[in-house]
This record gives structure tokens, C-alpha cells and sequence, in this order.
């Protein structure tokens, strides 16, 4: 079972959580009306081995969403931190 | 009571005081407090446990703890009955109930055996050959898996529910320790005593490990125990199996509570399973010992040499008067003196020629014949062993020369050596590395928070054993930051041989002739001989993986433990290649079987998970309510007025009333979402097709969500409460999610937007009523509030009091009907329903379920689940209208990818049977009126009902080009239940397209 | 006035339960809920403009994520970095106040039906709560005042270690679980013996 440190939370169970994909893609701004950075946003994926980042949902604890810093290898578990502290909307 | 002629008067750790019996198929077996269902057995001479699993030979009791291959038994009986039960390990208990698993008509006379004589015809492969080839669901496969079922030796399912109970429990711990032995013992007394929160798990019912089948050592194991038990800060579970280590240092855990009596006491739990979170951990799992593989090597009364150690010492048990110790290492010396003393004449055959000067004196003083050089070349004996052949080792591995000798014998004692037990070590993702001076694999690397002390670690002898356990312990509590100091710790005072010194490692022994004996078993639960490893190599399957499935060696319930690494060694002979090159199998949890009932607890039944009820639930219930679940509510589906009253009859009867008078219905499951701050209506305005920010206060409007890839998500109605805060509401099954979603958004990309999200599905009792009295039903409800269709027009909302009590009215329709929400805090919400019901008794007041208020949906074609399915866009369900082209929101890009824009995606429409007493299956494919019905055809059908209002069947389907194809005649064709039924489209709504009713 | 009804209501009958056991070993009991309030805010502006309304609650200030504050009867627990629940035994402590919260800086949220309290006292608390929730409930780790969100049988829920000396924890859960969760609860509790008593 992975444990992550929630930063509001603590350490916690993955069962308090739920995974919400892949956090190293950037949502395009809303008012994007081209398609190409839209298909990238939902579409396109990595799937790296090895480090990787990942939002993940404290939805039984304080419901903050979270990066999380996992290896797809070896599933060990590096820094989380709230996502607002780590996204940005492409505002470009 | 019958004698136990195997029994000796004294020494053994079981209590001869008290007697009891049990029973072992049908027969009655004398056992002492202490014993294992095993020992009993073996004390009382029983030879023949069970049956093997292919070729049904005669099995006897081979081990003495886990890794036992060959003694399963069916234990209990009726609805507590457990199949694979390792006699070895269940502890006897008076009443005790077991019975063989295989062989029929009984274990001693097995007509399955007759098997044994094709056995040619079943190689390895036999199953993927015949069941994966040209047969695979045929008539042929069907009868040989039925037979193949019946004849395999595999126990039976309790067919009942099982009537105890299981609890799982959260641990949390500086150090666990695995395993209670010298090596686990010396660990948890170190880490506790550096000040660490130390758990120590022993799946055996007592502490001592290894200990316990000597009989020195008691003095040292006594002082530790006591010392360990005493610290405050270590919780010892007994009976207990690690049997899994997972990511993030959780480790799971079964403790056997009340496994060894008949019926747990009270309210008390057979199982206990535990989920361990260390911050580090000690593996002291020990070492299992190998057999050696030759001729006739799975008779009964072929044991492992250590067995016959421990059922002497520990359980008083001499298994044979005349036995032959068969090994290749020093560790049987020690067993061999020790079964003398008891009473038996021993002979050691060992294959090493040069033996130390000090094993032969001491043999001979325990007058104990040693044939140094020589190896067992086979076995003699019908249903047990009688005698062994011997004959001299020569040249390559496993090789003998003539001439051969007879030894009669009624026990063998065989030792290949040990194998560490890496399972724990290896499950978090590690592959050992094969030691070639120790001859066995080994942990290779360090894991920082799991440290592997004792035999599992390769120390060979007790002394080690407690030096690295100690060592072990310190460090394990050092990772947890307890670096307290941890003093010294004297190992135990006796003779040790050490379990590998001088070993070698044979795959199996060859006869004379250089062929290895036709019987000779690797994998005794599974009936893996060398010829099946022989040919799965021939035929390709050279890797330990593919070599595991093609041949199923080390995938028996036992998974191998005493087989893998012959099996793997006589692979390498094969391949020409070295035992590290040809590797070691992946371990995965469980390390030795779990209970199901023990990992699920308390969650079964009605509470295999959370059901959510409505605060009104107890009126319903109370008035005799049918209930369905609906995701994860339990909601009234219809109120029967009279006990014979189906659904079919119950739903129209309320629909009907619905359009005729007024109705309630409890819709509390909707989701509903309080969105607060500034930047409300701009992020509604975002996360809606349609626009938020020009909604008055006072005002609610019907929104659609798309997700990012431009499919319709969800949708609801949400009320404008003041400039800053909107009350939202959502489909029942979509609720977490929407929530989940908007909290997404404003967390990451939107995180400038000051809005804040919360639920508040249980604040409020929400009661939907319907009809065209429902005006009149409310104004005498809540007297003082003006609820005219001036005051309150279709789609705004009043606050109002019922009782006292303030309230929400919403003015909304869902059926087609004069409606409203009323809106309840959460704890008012069962009285204000029953005082609706109260005044509404002159106007005709009934309460409706799910059923009914779905059919009045179909019928003024509002979309739901049906069609919410998450395949279908705005356009798809006719909602283009909704989608705002004066802002951008979220999938408003993606809705417009060409597939998604294809005019001949099926699309919403509504279907009326032409011949009105048929009915329509949801899932239902469409196809036109004529031509072949082939492929997926036009459409699909999404909901259907029956409509009280047109006295007919009618559905909701998506149909391609759908709004083109009015009035054509169109086939609903359900392959599942084989019918075609003939419909005419229509436009979705059925009744009153105008809404004059709604907006009355 | 209509009736006010708990979503326990029928579910708790007083008396012992389970496994025999000495008096007052666990003992469960429903909480009445006065005010139940959530006050949330804005990351720029949340502790200038939270901390002096929870000042005049009595409380020091926003408080910490993992111990509760008590002011007299009521009750703070900091849920999420702007996101604060009051519980307010007497409502009317809060009724004085809200009015003039201004929404659009600290909008402010009625939750007192969305949750209801079941109590877990008596020396067996910290072993039952072990087979509830993936929480560590040692002494050490779970002393009183720690408040922590968490989930049981899969659903939500709040835990609070009251300051007593005698173990006693509240456990806030969604109403609509209420029953599911007692259940849950109760079950779990039979092996040690438990006593359902009117109030804790």
C-alpha cells in the first residue's frame, strides 16, 4: 500500500486517496480555442519509468489535491505537496 | 482409548496429563495438549494422509510446519469447513474433525491410483496441450474438466455462509519483526530496548523458533522470552503469519484468534488480520529444509530430516524404529544421535565421502552407522517405505555405480540442505542472489527499512543466528530514529552443527544405469517428476518462470517451498548453465494461504460497503417501502398498497397519480454543492455550457458540465442564493465526482478564482412534489409564503417555513408537472415529509419512488443515467441550445472534434411500440424495418417504461440521424432475450411538449 | 415545531452489547449537534481575516491541522488550509456573530444536519478505533485535543480525542452514513463488549 505524506494531513494511507492522473501535463488556459494543446492536455501521456508526478485527492482527509513524486519503478514515494502550489494554468 | 505406538513416555513439550480424541477420517485419534494434528497422527502410526494430487499415490506427513507439501486435509466440517488445511500446522483441539482430501473410495484403497499406471499420458503441458489447443470449449473439454476436477486432490468449499466472524485491525509500529525464533527474539529485545514500538509476529503458536525442537537451549529461550514479554513497549501476536510485505513499509498479517478450537468463543473472532505500518522491520523468517530428490522419494514415511527432530523433541513423537538419514550437509548428525538416544537403530547415508573425523566419532558413539559416499537410489514399499536401495556416489552430481545395497527402513530423514526463507525480502520487489559457498540464494542488497537477520540472512548456526538478530534489531530501531542503547545480548549454550556446513547440492540422484528413477518427485503436492522438467526443457520452456507454469512445479498451494530450488537446479543441469544464471522465481504474497474472510472483516453482506440512506428512510421503511439500491443509496422504488402488488402494477399506479393529483417523492440523493466567493459565478460560468454570471439572485437554471474531452459529464439545476453563493445541485451518481472535479479545478489550474466548493448532500432533505395539486399542497403547508405563479414562476425559488421550520422551495420540474423542490434541513426532514403527507390527505397526497418518477421522465424525454453514459455529447441528447457561444468553458474545444460533430452519431429520440402490450428492453439495438440484422445497427435504446399517460410501452434511444427518421418504423431487436420489437420514432417528449402543465 | 430527528434515531438502544465486559470498559453514545459551521476564506487574506473572528469566539487564533482549540464549549478544528468547523454546543454564541460575517471575505456555511457525532469512551476506545480507521490511536500519537480526517468503512470522517483523562472521541460522519457507519461500528465493537448509553 503506498502512504503519503498529505501536507495538511500528515502521513496516510493510500486508501484516504484517490488517484488523479498525471500531474506533469498543464492545462491550457480556458479561453484556448485551438485544438492541438486540448488534444495534448486530455490525450497525451508520458508513461515514464521511473520518477514521475501524479495529482492524487485527499478525498477522505482534508480534500486538498496533491502532487505526488512516485517512481513507476520502484513505487517509492518522494515529495507531495498541495497542487496549488505546484500548478499553473498555461496562461501563455 | 487406543494406544500411540509411536509415542514415548516422556520428553516433548506436550502436556501427557490430558488426553483427548479426535477424529481422522472416521477413525479416533488419542492427542495431548501441545500436539499438531500431524503429531497426533504420527504418534498414533498413521501413514497415509491423502492422495496425491495426479497420480493419487499414497502420501504420508513429510514436514513438520508450513512448507508442508503433502499432509492437506479437509478440516471441520459443514458450513466451518477448510479445505488445505496443512495437518502440520493446525493445532489439535478435543473434537477435532478432519478428513483426507483425495482418494476414493478411502486413502488406503484409492482406485484413482489405477492413474498412475497411464501416467505417461498426463506430461507436463497435459492441460495447456489439451484445454488451450483445438478442444478449448468443446464437449470434450467440459467432460475431461469435470473429471479432472473430481479426480484432482483438491478439498471442498464450504457450500455454506460462514457463521464466525473476522476483524481486521490497524497497527502502526517502530519495528515489526517476523518471525520468533533465536534470530527474531534477539531482534525485538534489541529494538525495544534501544525505546522503539516494537511488534513481534510468530505464526506458531509458541516462541522459539527452531528452539523448540531442540532440547537445549530452554534456559536461554526462557530468560529472552520472559525479558521480551515484559517491555512495555513490544506487542507479541502469537499464531500469527506475516504473509505479505507491500510498498510503504505495510505489512500484512493474520493472527489465528480462535483457529484452534471448534467454535470461537462469543462474539470473538476466528481471524484477525492486520495491517501493520513499521517504520522499519526485521525479516527473522528462518530457513526451510530441502529434499532430496531420488526413486520413490513422495512414500509415506519419507520425511524431512528436521521434522523427525522436532515431532521427537517437541511433540514426543518417535516416527520409526529403524531410519535412514539421507543428507548431503553436517545438519542430520545431531537428529541422527538424538533419534538413537530415543530408541531407533540409524543409519546416515551421506553422499560426501570425506567426513570430518569429529561426525564419525560422535556417530559411533551414539552407535549410529554412517555409510559415507553412498546415496538412496530408490525407495521399497507399497503404501509406506520398507526399505531403501543404496549405491555408492561416482563422477558427475547425483551419479552412483553398482553394486547396490537393500536397507530395510520405515522412516527416511532426508536433508538436500536449507533454503532461506526470502519471501518477505523478495515481495518488495527483490530478486536474490544465489550464494555459491552457502549454496542457497540470499537477500542481495539492502533494503534501508527492512533488515534480514538469522538463518534467512545465511547465518548457519544458533550462535549466529542470535549475534545477527541482536545486530538486526539495533539497526531496524536505529531507522526508526531509536538509537537507545540496546546492551548485549549472550547467545544460547549448546552444540550447533550449523544447518549448510560442508553441504552440496544435488537436483536429484541417479541410479546406476545414469537415468534418475522414473518416481522420483520434485514437487510433491503437484506431482512434478524430473521427466516433466525434462520435457518442458526439451519442448522450449527454459526460463524458471515459463519452466513454473508449463509444468506447474511450486505452484501448489504450498507454492513450492521445498521444491523451487531442485526443480530450478536440475533446470540449470539442463540448460548446462549455473543455478545463478538460471535464477529463482518471483515470491508474491500471500507466503502461505489466507483466509478471504480474514482481508474482508467485518465488510461482507449488507456491509460490503457504505449504504447511504435519506433522512425521511425511516417513513419509507416504516410504510412498507420495496427498496432498491441505487449507487450507493437505498432508496424506495415503489410503496406496495397491497402486499401482492408488483413493481410493474405499484410504478404506473403512482405515475399515474402524479399527473392526476399531487405526489411526493424523496429526492435527498441528489448531489448537492454550496459554491461561495467572488469568483462564484465566473467559475460556473467556466465549468457550465451554459452561462451562471447573468442568473439573478432568486433564480435557478438548468446547467450541462462536459468533460475536457467534450462528452457530457453531468448536469442539474443550481440556484442563484446571493451574488456570491450559488447552491448547486447534481445527478445522485455523479455527486462525488462532480465534487472531485470542481475541487480539481480550483486547486490546480483555477487556483486564482477565490470559490469555495463544498457538499452539502447532508445538510438537506430534499422532497420533490408533484401534481397539479402540488401548489395547493404547499400553500397550505407553509401558510404565510405566496407561492403563485406570479410570486413563483417555473424556475426561481422561495424561502418559506413549514412549521417553524424555515425551508427552500425551489419551483422545478422534473416530471413534466406543477413541481417544486422543498428543501429541509437534514434532521426536519422526516417530519416535514410526514406533515406533507398530514395536510395533503384531502387533496389526494401519495408518495412515489424511483420507478414512477423515472417513467414520468421518459415520458417528458428528460435525459438520466440512461443517456448520460458518458459517450454522448451535447448534440447526441438535443441539449446543443445549452451550449453558450459567448464564453468558453471547460470540453467547449474538444466537443467540436469532427467524430463528435459526424451527423450520423445516434442521437436522442424517443420510441413508442407499435403494438402497445410489448415492452421494450433497455440495451436493445436498433435496426431499420427491413434488411439483415447484422453488426451493431443504428442506435441503441436507453431507458424504457411503460406510460401511464399513452397507455403504452415507450423508450428513450439514441439513433443515428435520429430527428431525420420521425415516424419511420424501426426494430428493437434484444439478442439476450432472443426478442424483436417493432416501434415508431418520435420526438423524446412524449407528453405536453409545450409544458403548459409545468407551468401552470 | 416539527419533530427533530437524528439519523440515529432507532439505532441506539441502551443497554450492554457483545462480549461480556466490565462496566464502562467502551461505551457509545450520540452527541447532540448545536452549530455546526464552517468558515472558509482566501489564501491572501485567510489568517487577517479568520484568526480575529475565531478571536471572538474565544479561540487563539486559526489554530493547526492536526489539534482541535477549545473556547469554552466550542469546538475549532482547521480542516484545510482556509477552511475552519466550528461547533457551537449552544448555537446561540454563533447566531450573535453571523450576521455580520462579511460572506464574499469568509463565507461562512451551515453544516449542523449534515453531520452527526457518535462517541467512543472507555479504556477499549483506542482498540476499537484500530479496527475503524487507518489512524495510529496510541496515547503518543493520538493524544487529547488531536483531531484527524480519516475514513471508515469507507466513508469520511472526523475523529476528535477529547481532553479528558478518561479516553473519550467524538466521530463527526456524514448524516446520510450515520447508519451504515454505527453499524460498522458496533460490530466491531462485540467483541470487546460495549455499552450503549444515552449520553457519553
Amino acid at each position: 500500500m503506498l502512504r503519503f505524506k498529505c501536507p495538511v494531513c500528515g502521513l496516510r494511507d493510500e486508501t484516504e486517496f484517490d488517484y488523479g492522473g498525471d500531474a506533469t501535463v498543464v492545462r491550457p488556459a480556458t479561453a484556448e480555442t485551438a485544438f492541438e494543446p486540448w488534444y495534448d492536455y486530455v490525450f497525451l501521456r508520458d508513461n515514464p519509468r521511473g520518477p514521475h508526478r501524479e495529482f492524487w485527492h485527499h478525498s477522505r482527509g482534508c480534500r486538498q489535491w496533491v502532487v505526488v513524486e512516485r517512481d513507476t519503478l520502484s513505487h517509492d514515494i518522494g515529495d507531495v505537496v498541495l497542487a496549488r502550489d505546484a500548478v499553473k494554468e498555461n496562461r501563455s | 482409548m487406543t494406544m500411540q505406538p509411536n509415542r514415548l513416555a516422556v520428553g516433548g513439550r506436550i502436556d501427557r496429563g490430558t488426553t483427548f480424541s479426535i477424529r481422522f477420517n472416521d477413525r479416533d485419534i488419542v492427542a495431548h495438549p501441545g500436539d499438531t494434528l500431524a503429531s497426533a497422527l504420527l504418534a498414533n502410526g498413521v501413514k497415509i494422509v491423502g492422495r496425491s494430487f495426479k497420480y493419487h499415490r499414497p502420501r504420508g506427513v513429510f514436514s513438520a510446519g508450513v512448507e508442508e507439501p503433502n499432509a492437506l486435509v479437509q478440516l471441520r466440517e459443514g458450513a466451518r469447513t477448510e479445505p488445505n488445511s496443512r495437518a502440520t500446522t493446525v493445532e489439535a483441539y478435543p473434537g477435532l474433525v478432519a478428513r483426507s482430501q483425495s482418494g476414493w473410495p478411502s486413502v488406503d484403497t484409492d482406485l484413482g491410483a489405477i492413474v498412475g499406471a497411464f501416467a505417461r499420458f498426463m506430461p507436463a503441458g497435459f492441460y495447456y496441450k489439451t484445454f488451450i489447443g483445438p478442444f478449448r470449449n468443446t464437449r470434450w473439454w467440459m467432460f475431461c474438466e469435470h473429471f479432472i476436477r473430481r479426480a484432482a486432490g483438491t478439498g471442498i468449499a464450504p457450500a455454506a455462509p460462514d457463521p464466525d466472524t473476522y476483524e481486521k485491525v490497524n497497527a502502526f509500529c517502530d519495528v515489526l519483526v517476523v518471525g520468533a525464533g533465536p534470530a527474531g527474539l534477539s531482534a525485538a529485545l534489541a529494538a525495544a530496548r534501544a525505546g522503539a514500538r516494537v511488534i513481534l509476529a510468530e505464526q506458531d503458536r509458541d516462541l522459539g523458533g527452531s528452539l523448540l525442537d531442540q532440547t537445549v537451549g530452554d534456559t536461554w529461550l526462557r530468560a529472552t522470552v520472559d525479558e521480551v514479554a515484559s517491555l512495555p513497549n513490544v506487542r507479541i501476536l502469537t499464531r500469527t503469519t506475516t504473509f505479505g510485505a507491500f510498498d510503504g513499509d505495510v505489512y500484512g498479517l493474520v493472527e489465528r484468534a480462535w483457529d484452534h478450537v471448534d467454535v470461537p468463543p462469543p462474539h470473538q473472532p476466528r481471524q484477525r488480520y492486520w495491517v501493520v505500518r513499521a517504520r522499519s522491520a526485521v525479516m527473522a523468517t528462518g530457513a526451510i529444509e530441502r529434499p532430496l530428490v531420488f526413486g520413490g522419494n513422495d512414500l509415506p514415511g519419507v520425511m524431512s530430516a528436521s521434522a523427525l527432530r522436532a515431532y521427537l523433541n517437541r511433540y514426543g513423537v518417535l516416527c520409526g524404529r529403524k531410519i535412514v538419514l539421507f543428507t548431503a550437509n553436517d545438519s542430520v548428525y545431531a537428529t541422527a544421535g538424538e533419534l538413537a538416544r530415543a530408541g531407533a537403530a540409524v543409519t546416515i547415508v551421506d553422499m560426501r565421502s570425506d567426513l570430518p573425523e569429529e561426525l564419525r566419532s560422535r556417530t559411533a558413539a551414539a552407535k549410529v552407522d554412517v555409510l559415507a559416499g553412498f546415496a538412496v537410489v530408490n525407495t521399497h514399499g507399497g503404501k509406506a517405505v520398507t526399505a531403501v536401495t543404496v549405491a555408492a556416489v561416482s563422477g558427475r552430481e547425483g551419479g552412483t555405480k553398482g553394486p547396490v545395497r537393500r536397507i530395510d527402513c520405515d522412516v527416511v530423514g532426508v536433508s538436500g540442505g536449507f533454503t532461506p526463507t526470502l519471501h518477505l525480502w523478495s515481495q518488495r520487489g527483490r530478486k536474490p542472489r544465489f550464494d555459491t559457498d552457502k549454496l542457497a540464494f540470499l537477500p542481495d542488497g539492502s533494503i534501508p527499512t527492512l533488515v534480514c537477520a538469522g538463518a534467512c540472512a545465511g547465518a548457519d548456526t544458533i550462535t549466529d543466528a542470535v549475534s545477527s538478530g541482536f545486530a538486526a534489531g539495533a539497526k531496524a530501531a536505529a531507522a526508526a530514529d531509536f538509537v537507545g542503547d540496546a546492551g548485549a545480548l549472550a547467545p544460547p549454550k549448546l552444540a550447533d552443527d550449523g544447518w549448510q556446513r560442508g553441504a552440496m547440492l544435488i537436483s536429484a540422484v541417479r541410479a546406476p544405469d545414469g537415468e534418475i528413477p522414473a518416481k522420483s518427485f520434485f514437487d510433491l503436492q503437484h506431482d512434478v517428476k524430473s521427466t516433466d522438467i525434462e520435457l518442458a526443457h526439451r519442448e522450449g520452456y527454459v526460463s524458471v518462470e515459463h519452466l513454473k507454469r508449463y509444468t506447474t512445479n511450486g505452484m501448489a498451494t504450498d507454492q513450492g517451498k521445498t521444491s523451487n530450488v531442485n526443480a530450478l537446479a536440475r533446470l540449470a543441469e539442463l540448460r548446462g548453465s549455473p543455478i545463478p544464471a538460471v535464477g529463482t522465481t518471483t515470491f508474491r504474497p500471500p507466503y502461505t494461504p489466507v483466509a478471504f474472510g480474514a482481508i474482508v472483516g467485518h465488510e461482507i453482506g449488507r456491509h460490503f460497503r457504505p449504504t447511504r440512506l435519506s433522512p425521511i428512510h425511516g417513513w419509507h421503511a416504516a410504510r412498507g417501502a420495496a427498496f432498491i439500491d441505487a449507487g450507493s443509496w437505498s432508496r424506495p422504488r415503489y410503496y406496495p398498497v397491497s402486499p401482492g402488488e408488483d413493481v410493474q402494477a405499484g410504478y404506473i399506479r403512482e405515475a399515474r397519480h402524479v399527473r392526476a393529483a399531487v405526489g411526493l417523492v424523496d429526492v435527498s440523493p441528489l448531489g448537492k454543492i454550496a459554491v461561495q466567493g467572488p469568483d462564484a459565478a465566473e467559475f460556473l460560468d467556466r465549468v457550465y455550457t451554459n452561462m451562471f454570471s447573468t442568473l439573478k439572485v432568486g433564480r435557478l437554471r438548468y446547467g450541462v458540465m462536459l468533460r475536457d474531452d467534450g462528452f457530457v459529464f453531468d448536469d442539474g439545476t443550481t440556484a442563484r442564493l446571493s451574488e456570491t453563493e450559488f447552491f448547486m445541485s447534481t445527478t445522485t451518481v455523479n455527486a462525488g465526482k462532480v465534487m472531485a472535479r470542481l475541487e480539481f479545478l480550483l486547486q490546480t489550474a483555477w487556483s486564482d478564482l477565490k470559490v469555495q466548493v463544498t457538499s452539502v448532500s447532508d445538510q438537506w432533505a430534499t422532497i420533490a412534489v408533484a401534481g397539479p395539486k402540488s401548489r395547493t399542497l404547499l400553500q397550505a403547508t407553509c401558510g404565510a409564503a405566496d407561492l403563485s405563479a406570479q410570486a413563483l414562476p417555473n424556475m426561481a425559488f422561495a424561502c418559506a417555513a413549514i412549521d417553524g421550520v424555515p425551508v427552500r422551495i425551489h419551483r422545478m420540474s422534473y416530471s413534466g408537472e406543477l413541481a417544486f423542490e422543498v428543501y429541509i434541513p437534514a434532521r426536519y426532514g422526516h417530519s416535514a415529509w410526514a406533515e406533507l403527507m398530514r395536510v395533503g390527505e384531502p387533496f389526494g397526497v401519495a408518495p412515489y419512488g424511483t420507478e414512477a418518477m423515472g417513467a414520468l421522465r421518459i415520458e417528458k424525454g428528460h435525459v438520466a443515467g440512461g443517456e448520460l453514459d458518458g459517450r454522448t455529447t451535447l448534440k447526441d441528447l438535443a441539449l446543443e441550445r445549452f451550449a453558450s457561444t459567448k464564453k468558453s468553458f471547460a470540453g467547449c474545444v474538444l466537443r467540436k472534434r469532427p467524430v463528435l460533430e459526424d451527423p450520423t452519431r445516434p442521437s436522442l429520440v424517443g420510441l413508442m411500440t407499435i403494438d402497445k402490450t410489448v415492452s421494450i428492453k433497455a440495451g436493445s439495438l436498433l435496426f431499420p424495418a427491413t434488411g439483415d440484422i447484422a453488426g451493431h445497427g443504428d442506435g441503441h435504446v436507453t431507458s424504457t417504461t411503460f406510460s401511464p399517460t399513452l397507455g403504452g410501452h415507450i423508450a428513450l434511444g439514441l439513433l443515428a440521424r435520429g430527428p431525420a427518421r420521425l415516424g419511420e418504423t424501426i426494430r428493437c431487436v434484444d439478442f439476450l432475450g432472443g426478442t424483436t420489437v417493432n416501434c415508431v420514432v418520435t420526438a423524446p417528449c412524449f407528453v405536453d411538449p409545450e409544458g403548459v402543465r409545468q407551468n401552470a | 415545531m416539527l419533530e427533530f430527528r437524528s439519523a440515529l434515531d432507532g439505532h441506539l438502544s441502551p443497554g450492554h452489547f457483545g462480549a461480556a465486559a466490565e462496566p464502562g470498559k467502551l461505551i457509545l453514545s450520540e452527541r447532540p449537534l448545536g452549530a455546526l459551521v464552517q468558515v472558509g476564506g482566501w489564501r491572501d487574506s485567510f489568517e487577517s481575516v479568520a484568526a480575529p473572528l475565531l478571536q471572538r469566539f474565544g479561540f487563539a487564533g486559526t489554530g493547526g491541522f492536526a489539534m482541535a482549540q477549545t473556547a469554552g464549549e466550542a469546538i475549532a478544528f482547521r480542516t484545510a488550509p482556509e477552511r475552519i468547523l466550528l461547533n457551537f454546543p449552544s448555537p446561540a454564541a454563533w447566531e450573535a456573530v453571523a450576521a455580520g460575517i462579511d460572506q464574499a471575505a469568509t463565507p461562512t456555511l451551515d453544516l449542523s444536519h449534515a453531520r452527526t457525532v457518535v462517541r467512543v469512551s472507555g479504556p477499549a476506545a483506542a482498540g476499537l478505533l484500530a479496527r475503524l480507521l487507518p489512524i495510529d490511536f496510541d496515547d503518543a500519537a493520538f493524544g487529547p485535543d488531536r483531531f484527524v480526517q480519516s475514513t471508515l468503512h469507507s466513508v469520511g470522517v472526523l475523529v476528535h480525542r477529547r481532553a479528558r483523562s478518561a479516553p473519550c472521541v467524538d466521530l463527526y460522519m456524514p448524516s446520510s452514513f450515520a447508519v451504515t457507519v454505527w453499524e460498522m461500528v458496533t460490530h466491531n465493537a462485540a467483541s470487546f463488549g460495549y455499552q450503549v448509553s444515552g449520553a457519553g
